[in-house]
């Protein structure tokens, strides 16, 4: 192989390496592990509605969810890696970011100079962490369970009442609405930052920061909806 | 006015470091920050007690020497100043000051106030530079074209005096605006344009090796910066970055 063939290829898996390995890859990799939970906070949360308007329907769509095999061993795989993805690197830019100042200011006025949210996302991100726990505990481990342990029959109409006898518990209803609220949060800075972060800074910019806000409020507060809509007429 | 200062005091890199409380008084509102400094180090030396080391040179706010956290931010509670140009009138009589050095792994402390900030100038050193043919044929810069936007756009990144109030700032002492801002004015300009690939892949890489920290977007070195570089730069830099790395 000619040597300079050779020396561009090098170069090349050099590059490729430092944008993995970078303070800008990494971030670079947040912000496009965080797009993608976006999109797919959109599609859960426009099944999620669907039932306060349509039992069949909620049904119908959530047994496809739940027995198509392209769902269900290439997109929730996927949906998994990048939730892990995205927190573990999150755990891991903390701890580094730490460590670039290990003697703290003894006063530090963070307040004077960027909102709280953007200086508090490990905080957030810990409590919809902790929420995905209890969120796995009522529906993933369970489903996984009934199909692939126990291995019952299919019944393509059982969604809407195990979904809704969870919402019955208040105390699973208070915790779901707090940590909606830190969702909120999370993604109040977190979704207009990730397209700082990949390099679109420009005369979009401002609407793309409006529609993230918009966006931070309006899901977070359906899901909330949704969880009180199910909760009162389980009473 | 009347103030109570809280100033770091360390003897040296190694030793361990407290904040130590001074009275001062009859400070005019009209004195700058640095000048109040002098007059307090004045005070000191007739009581016997070592001055206070703080870095300071042109006072004008132009060289970027100055280097004070003032209350919890860096250059102090004003916008757009460097610590020489805030002035005494921001404070009132009575206040409690606190007063200590930028912080950051990459900017260990020399003296009391002053701290080590060559990691900027080794990034610097990587990249942030125009490799000029200097045959005596090189053809002047006044006669290329250049997109009126473009050339405001990199001069507004060239203001930057490289001070550290950015890394001082941040939460995760990230030294992004600064590197950005060296990235970003050459970028916009077709003379920088030759080496952007190297350039941005070399000085990020120093900045990497330097120790700073990630930046998570907070803004927090935006509004700090006393030459008011914009996180623009940033995002442009993390443009240029992408397609260096993606280019190969």
């Amino acid at each position: 192989m000619p040597l300079k063939v050779y020396t561009l290829i090098l170069h090349h898996k050099l590059n490729s390496m430092s944008l993995i390995s970078s303070t800008i890859g990494r971030k670079v990799a947040m912000a496009l592990s965080g797009l993608f939970l976006v999109i797919f906070l959109t599609q859960h949360f426009t099944i999620n509605f669907i039932s306060v308007f349509s039992e069949d329907t909620f049904n119908e769509i959530s047994h496809f969810m739940g027995n198509n095999p392209l769902v269900q061993f290439l997109l929730q795989p996927i949906l998994i890696f990048g939730v892990i993805f995205h927190f573990t690197m999150g755990f891991v830019l903390e701890i580094q970011n730490r460590k670039s100042r290990a003697v703290q200011y003894k006063v530090y006025k963070g307040s004077a100079n960027a909102p709280w949210v953007s200086r508090n996302m490990i905080w957030s991100g810990a409590v919809v962490l902790s929420f995905l726990g209890l969120h796995f505990y009522d529906f993933w481990f369970p489903e996984m369970n009934y199909k692939y342990v126990e291995v019952l029959p299919l019944d393509p109409n059982r969604y809407y009442e195990e979904m809704t006898h969870k919402f019955h518990d208040f105390l699973r209803v208070v915790l779901y609405v707090i940590s909606f609220g830190f969702l909120a949060l999370h993604l109040f800075h977190g979704f207009a930052s990730s397209f700082q972060s990949v390099g679109v800074n420009n005369k979009y910019s401002a609407s793309i920061k409006k529609f993230a806000i918009a966006f931070s409020v309006v899901i977070p507060l359906g899901f909330i909806f949704i969880a009180l809509f199910h909760h009162i007429n389980s009473l | 006015m009347n103030l109570t200062l809280k100033v770091w005091r360390q003897a040296n890199a190694e030793a361990k470091g407290i904040m130590e409380t001074y009275p001062i008084a009859d400070v005019s509102p009209d004195m700058s920050f640095l000048e109040m400094m002098d007059v307090l180090n004045e005070q000191l030396m007739g009581q016997g007690v070592d001055p206070i080391a703080f870095d300071h040179d042109c006072r004008e706010g132009i060289c970027g020497m100055c280097s004070m956290f003032i209350n919890g931010e860096a250059h102090g509670p004003d916008r757009l100043v460097t610590t020489c140009q805030l002035h005494m009138r921001k404070f009132k009589d009575g206040d409690t000051i606190t007063i200590e050095p930028f912080r950051a792994q990459a900017f260990p402390v020399i003296k009391d106030l002053t701290v080590d900030r060559s990691a900027f100038d080794r990034v610097q050193q990587a990249g942030g530079f125009v490799s000029v043919n200097t045959s005596g044929n090189t053809q002047d810069a006044n006669s290329i074209p250049i997109d009126k936007h473009d050339a405001d756009k990199a001069f507004d990144a060239a203001t930057c005096i490289g001070c550290g109030a950015c890394v001082a700032s941040c939460k995760n002492a990230s030294a992004m605006l600064f590197v950005s801002a060296k990235v970003s004015q050459y970028a916009l300009l077709p003379q920088g344009k030759v080496e952007a690939t190297d350039r941005v892949m070399n000085m990020v890489k120093q900045m990497d090796e330097e120790g700073f920290g990630n930046c998570t977007n907070t803004g927090a070195c935006e509004v700090e910066c006393p030459k008011g570089i914009s996180l623009e730069n940033i995002a442009r830099m993390n443009r240029e970055y992408l397609y260096a790395s993606l280019k190969g």
